[in-house]
């Protein structure tokens, strides 16, 4: 029964994030796309919670749907011109593409199927990850945190650039 | 709270990162300037000086690295390589780092931008590229790879006057963003087929039978996919024509060198590594990339006339023929890292030679443009010279001995049709590198402008071509360092 | 000195020369440039002759000097030094090249004494020696091949010398892109070497190591073709480009575009040959593909004969000598093709002094008369006595009338390409013939040009004078040697030594000739009467009726004077010789030239190109979106690959 509602959920989660992703790619109204990544990053932490990462799940809600998202419409909304129709996005080449897509998702599906999978070992108790985490961090991965540290200051530092410029 | 866990920082590692401190204290100390000063005067000075020092230290650093033995070594929790490799390509960075601030310096000002915020930026840049030849996880190399390339998409459309400038960066920021994902979507698969990102675990998977699961082979083609990309083999070269003629020339030069070097750097590490005995497995897949790169790049860099868009092309064929080497066996890869310094040096002078080419906010950007140069400035059309006789492989040049090594090893391997094409494509690229040349030498009614050079400038590019025309008349003492980088990537 | 040290001095001096003139040519000024141009090549042709020297004081089995420089490439298994060879057969073509080139550099100083780019010039020239020496010298097939893509650049850039002139800039374009097309074949030949004989256990390309090991390789096979013969082919290839050769020929005519000088230096004396000492370097390799050397033989004697017979009908003074230089380069080729290499590397000697003789004579005709038609010469005789001797000195040796150097030499190439071990009667008859026509055209050019009433208008003819001493002394002493030159090679029927032939023994195989003195001499005879013959017919028609060659277009007028009386025989030899010529050479312009070489230069290798190129450019249209769908469409090609082929086909 608890695999049965576990399964469930999952599936429910994964609508969500496909369907929004689905949303986000193919609509033509900007801020349709982005109030749409709202539904993807929802399902995304949903499924953290189902595979018991606590503190992902967290993190995801927090900066994704809460901070980036924001930050997003925020952006789409002050921009002006943004609600006129020439914005929409235009696509070409659409059947080419449809064709290279449908022949990737065929060969995942080929793959999902008959590859062994390295069995997970059984979930783990859902218990608080930060501690592991942190350890990992400072650990084994202390030069990827390192770095990413780095690349996050090159952004600020690369935005904070190109906005100075719009305003000089 | 539980037992503190030591870091995982051995006595020696610093040492062994000496290069990467150095530059990331350079972008620091870039970013104290801007705001310690407020005349430009004394910024630049000070942008320069921290620069120069920069590159001085990270290139001591480097030679302090105690190689021992000539096997590699794992540092810092296993995430970083230290070897005679790694030593290489640093002193190949530090290298360019030092001739990006005196030889770009002119065009990153002729293109309105402040030097300090574009070499602010630009340190960054390195702080990447000298971390991909030392990752030793796929985790370390995608960082790696992210961190070189933003800076530079923000660099690209830093030049906001033009439009094309705007429109190179935001293809370059989309495009590459894709390539991005594209290979963290093969380090998902390998990892999935694998349960590992480590390339020492990666390495003994993939010899025990790990080569043959498809997730691990779709993996390692979708990160070869996210790597060509950067380096500009076809059929992921498209951004390049594009993306080089719009952005700002000193920042072309940094995509066509450091981008070009760095990317080469982590795929050869990595596919010459842990990959090795998957490779048979892909070798048809690499033929292919080789082939197209040389045919697309030569022939597409045939009918250009501007020269920005020549060199992209041209930048695509080189691809082509260094990944030529990974074909063959181990002098193969030697000869692809060698290559890959001839191939940096002679691009990084003919790229600081055309960004003094220019008449006010103006850069000389047709073949024709060039009309004349020799006439009014020989002694750097002279130079010019030396550095594209070096791409189009003409003895005594280090290209010319670069590409006997290449083709040689391909044909020791059996590649005899490949190596045939690039002799042919050559060939191609010899005509266009010659009009450039005729350009300056054989007319007359032109009259291009020559912005002022220092004497730095003139040593730098002078050392360039020094080096160049050394590695083709006596290529021995680095082909013997190269062969022995080589040994310690297995 | 030890024989080394001057071997390195012999290339040093020259390259010195040239980064003297080339770095500080700009302060010493233009004067200067030409002494110390000079004065290099002085040092080095005396410097060459000590080495020589030292050189025949060894015993003859062991008669090489060796110079190794330093180590140039050192791929563990494969390793090229940077070294210099000095044997009996190099020996000859360093005095050629340095002697030779010191007197055209002293010409070049009164021919060049008005130009401005006269530092520019002595620079090319200097390095282009210089490169000739690493070409001659160098040790090893890769060494050579540096020399080999030298004088290549260097003849590209002396032949565009004059560039304001476009058609000069793009006579020189298609002389590098005629010379790039051998080369590559030369690559590929290398390449093909290094491959054999890497797989049989020998990494190195020196001559004398490939000739040690000649044998190991001679089984070695691609596709069921001796790999030996596939890369004597390719080499041959290489060397039609450089030595202009059916089918690659097309440049030298246009290259005559350069100084006069140039032509004589370059495109006579020297680089041109590079192709036959390249055969002649590699007689072991040939010789194990007999099929290569005759097609290296009959591609020389068709080559002679087609050459000859344009510069039958050639009008402008260096075309004549251009065709006449590919025809002679074509004897040399038969020499080599029928594996009398010493017969050939004798022809190229004395070529180098008759023809570069001749083409400084032009020069000086040139120089004085200020046009290069010889329709619009006559008379200069008078006004240019010293040119007129030695010209007639150079015309009287490139005809093979005795006893000059071309007789000597020709008369050996035709005897062992009648009677040698791989000799032909139709290989002698076409190279008989040639002889006879090129006794022909030589005279009709030295009668046109000196000879006869002159047929410049009074004012013209006023202005014309004798070139200063700088000029004329090396074309005396050229002359002197096309007199004497013959000397060292003297036939077998006299009963005296063949100097050059011992001197040469040790580095070529043994050649034995089956038929004796009775036939040498009855073929000798021969070809002197034709030559007799020949020259006569021109002399007769050209001075003692004075017929002048009609003008391009049949319609432009001439002096009213000369077009008389001459339908018959115009006829006659239109008919006969220039249609059927014309019609060959046009088909082969048609073909080698306009679909071949123009065609693969700026036809259908751009055309290629700009088709590959025009489908990169449709897909590169700048539409971020389609370069994305690229990117994408390229990684699931990729994972498509390695899923259908990846696991089950495992490469090597």
């Amino acid at each position: 029964m608890e695999a049965l509602f576990h399964v469930a959920t999952f599936y429910v989660f994964a609508a969500f994030a496909l369907a929004g992703a689905a949303i986000s790619a193919f609509s033509r109204r900007l801020v349709y796309c982005v109030f749409a990544l709202l539904l993807t990053f929802l399902g995304v932490a949903g499924l953290y919670v189902l595979l018991s990462a606590d503190f992902l799940a967290a993190v995801q809600v927090l900066l994704y749907a809460g901070g980036i998202l924001v930050l997003l419409i925020f952006g789409v909304m002050l921009t002006h011109e943004i609600a006129d129709v020439s914005t929409e996005a235009n696509f070409t080449d659409i059947k080419f593409g449809a064709v290279i897509s449908g022949i990737l998702w065929l060969l995942l599906v080929v793959y999902i199927c008959k590859v062994p999978w390295a069995v997970l070992d059984p979930l783990p108790p859902y218990a608080p990850t930060t501690r592991a985490i942190g350890l990992q961090f400072l650990g084994d991965y202390l030069v990827p945190f390192e770095y990413s540290s780095f690349v996050l200051l090159l952004v600020v530092l690369g935005a904070a650039t190109l906005a100075r410029k719009e305003v000089d | 709270m539980g037992t503190p866990i030591p870091l995982p920082i051995m006595p020696g590692d610093l040492t062994a990162i000496g290069p990467l401190l150095a530059v990331v204290i350079a972008a620091a100390g870039f970013l104290a300037v801007d705001m310690a000063f407020t005349r430009e005067e004394l910024k630049n000075r000070w942008t320069f000086i921290i620069g120069i020092i920069g590159a001085a230290l990270a290139a001591v650093t480097a030679l302090m690295l105690d190689i021992g033995t000539g096997e590699s070594r794992l540092i810092l929790g296993e995430a970083l390589y230290a070897d005679l490799y790694t030593v290489f390509f640093d002193l190949l960075f530090a290298l360019l780092m030092g001739a990006s601030l005196v030889l770009s310096w002119t065009a990153v000002e002729r293109a309105r931008m402040k030097p300090v915020e574009f070499y602010s930026l630009a340190a960054f840049s390195f702080a990447g590229m000298f971390l991909t030849s030392r990752a030793a996880d796929l985790l370390s190399l995608f960082l790696a790879i992210e961190l070189l390339s933003m800076p530079l998409y923000v660099l690209a459309g830093f030049a906001t006057t033009s439009k094309t400038g705007r429109e190179a960066a935001l293809k370059y920021f989309v495009l590459g963003s894709v390539a991005s994902a594209i290979l963290l979507f093969g380090i998902a698969l390998m990892y999935g087929g694998t349960g590992s990102i480590d390339y020492v675990e990666l390495g003994a998977q993939v010899s025990s039978g790990g080569r043959d699961s498809p997730l691990v082979l779709a993996g390692l083609a979708l990160i070869l996919a996210g790597l060509a990309f950067k380096v500009g083999a076809v059929p992921f070269h498209m951004w390049t024509p594009d993306v080089y003629e719009g952005s700002p020339t000193a920042v072309t030069a940094l995509m066509a060198t450091g981008v070009k070097a760095a990317g080469l750097a982590a795929a050869i590490r990595f596919l010459a590594g842990p990959m090795a005995a998957a490779l048979s497995y892909v070798s048809v897949m690499l033929w292919w990339i080789v082939a197209l790169s040389m045919v697309v790049g030569n022939a597409g860099a045939m009918l250009q006339s501007n020269v920005k868009r020549l060199l992209a092309y041209s930048s695509i064929a080189h691809a082509g023929y260094i990944l030529m080497g990974l074909l063959g066996d181990s002098l193969g890869t030697a000869a692809a890292v060698y290559y890959t310094a001839v191939y940096v040096l002679s691009v990084a002078g003919a790229f600081g030679v055309v960004q003094y080419f220019g008449d006010g906010d103006r850069e000389l950007e047709t073949v024709d443009d060039f009309n004349g140069a020799a006439k009014r400035h020989p002694w750097i059309s002279l130079l010019f010279t030396i550095f594209l006789l070096s791409l189009a492989g003409i003895p005594p040049t280090g290209g010319f001995v670069a590409k006997f090594f290449v083709f040689g090893s391909a044909i020791q391997t059996g590649h005899i049709g490949l190596a045939l094409l690039g002799v042919l494509t050559s060939v191609i690229g010899i005509y266009y590198y010659l009009r450039l040349v005729i350009a300056m030498w054989m007319k007359d009614e032109g009259r291009p402008v020559l912005a002022e050079l220092s004497p730095t400038s003139w040593v730098v590019l002078g050392l360039l071509a020094a080096s160049v025309l050394a590695l083709g008349c006596m290529p021995g003492w680095l082909w013997l360092i190269v062969q022995s980088a080589v040994v310690s990537l297995v | 000195m030890t024989g080394e040290t001057l071997l390195a001095l012999v290339v040093g001096f020259p390259l010195l020369g040239a980064v003297f003139n080339g770095f500080f040519g700009r302060f010493h000024g233009r004067r200067l440039a030409g002494y110390l141009a000079c004065g290099a090549m002085a040092m080095a042709f005396l410097s060459a002759l000590g080495a020589v020297k030292d050189l025949a004081g060894l015993d003859p089995q062991v008669r090489t000097i060796h110079k190794h420089l330093y180590t140039w490439i050192d791929a563990s298994t494969f390793k090229v030094d940077m070294a210099l060879t000095l044997d009996p057969l190099s020996a000859v073509m360093i005095l050629v090249v340095t002697g030779v080139g010191f007197l055209i550099h002293v010409y070049s100083i009164g021919y060049m004494a008005h130009d401005d780019g006269r530092v520019r010039y002595f620079t090319y020239l200097n390095l282009f020696v210089f490169f000739m020496l690493m070409l001659v010298l160098g040790s090893s097939l890769p060494v050579m091949f540096l020399g080999w893509e030298g004088v290549g650049l260097c003849s590209y850039l002396l032949i565009g010398f004059w560039f304001d002139d476009i058609a000069k800039a793009v006579a020189g374009k298609k002389a590098f892109l005629v010379n790039r097309i051998g080369d590559m074949f030369f690559v590929l030949g290398m390449f093909l070497l290094f491959w054999t004989y890497h797989a049989v256990g020998s990494g190195s390309l020196a001559f004398a190591d490939m000739q040690a090991n000649a044998e190991l390789i001679q089984a070695a096979k691609i596709g069921g073709v001796a790999v030996t013969s596939l890369a004597a082919f390719c080499l041959f290839l290489g060397a039609t480009g450089k030595s202009a050769q059916i089918p690659l020929f097309v440049w030298l005519p246009d290259a005559m575009a350069g100084p006069t000088p140039v032509s004589a230096l370059i495109h006579a004396a020297t680089m041109v040959t590079a192709g036959v000492y390249m055969v002649a370097r590699m007689n072991f390799l040939f010789e194990m593909s007999p099929g290569v050397m005759s097609l290296v033989a009959w591609v020389g004697a068709l080559t002679a004969l087609f050459a000859a017979t344009i510069g039958m009908a050639a009008t402008d003074i260096k075309k004549v000598l251009a065709y006449s230089t590919i025809s002679q380069l074509g004897y040399m080729f038969v020499a080599v093709g029928v594996g009398s290499y010493v017969a050939g590397i004798f022809h190229l000697v004395t070529h180098a002094f008759f023809k570069g003789l001749l083409f400084l004579g032009a020069g000086s005709v040139i120089h004085g008369v200020t046009t290069q038609d010889i329709r619009q010469m006559g008379g200069v005789r008078h006004k240019m006595p010293w040119t007129f001797w030695t010209f007639l000195v150079g015309t009287w040796a490139i005809a093979g009338l005795p006893p000059f150097a071309g007789f000597f030499s020709k008369d050996e190439i035709l005897f062992h390409a009648y009677a040698g071990p791989h000799g032909s009667v139709p290989l002698w008859f076409i190279g008989y013939l040639t002889g006879a026509m090129t006794a022909f055209y030589m005279f009709r050019l030295f009668a046109l040009v000196f000879l006869g009433k002159t047929r410049m208008s009074k004012k013209e003819y006023g202005k014309v004078h004798e070139s200063p001493a700088t000029m004329t002394v090396p074309l005396a002493i050229l002359a002197g040697l096309s007199a004497i030159g013959g000397l060292m090679g003297l036939p077998h029927a006299f009963h005296m030594p063949h100097l050059l032939g011992d001197w040469l023994a040790p580095v070529f195989p043994e050649f034995h000739v089956a038929a004796g003195a009775g036939t040498e001499l009855g073929l000798m005879a021969a070809s002197v009467a034709a030559a007799i013959a020949g020259s006569l017919l021109a002399l007769y028609f050209y001075f003692k009726k004075g017929y002048v060659p009609v003008p391009d277009n049949g319609k432009a007028s001439l002096p009213a004077s000369v077009a008389r009386d001459k339908f018959y025989i115009d006829e006659v030899y239109d008919g006969l010789v220039v249609m059927p010529m014309k019609a060959i050479a046009r088909f082969l312009s048609a073909t080698v030239d306009a679909a071949g070489v123009d065609r693969v230069a700026s036809g259908w290798l751009p055309g290629l190109a700009g088709w590959i190129s025009k489908g990169v450019t449709a897909l590169q249209n700048g539409n971020t979106q389609r370069y994305a769908m690229a990117l994408f469409a390229g990684a699931v090609a990729l994972i498509v690959y390695v899923s259908l082929f990846g696991v089950r086909v495992p490469l090597a």
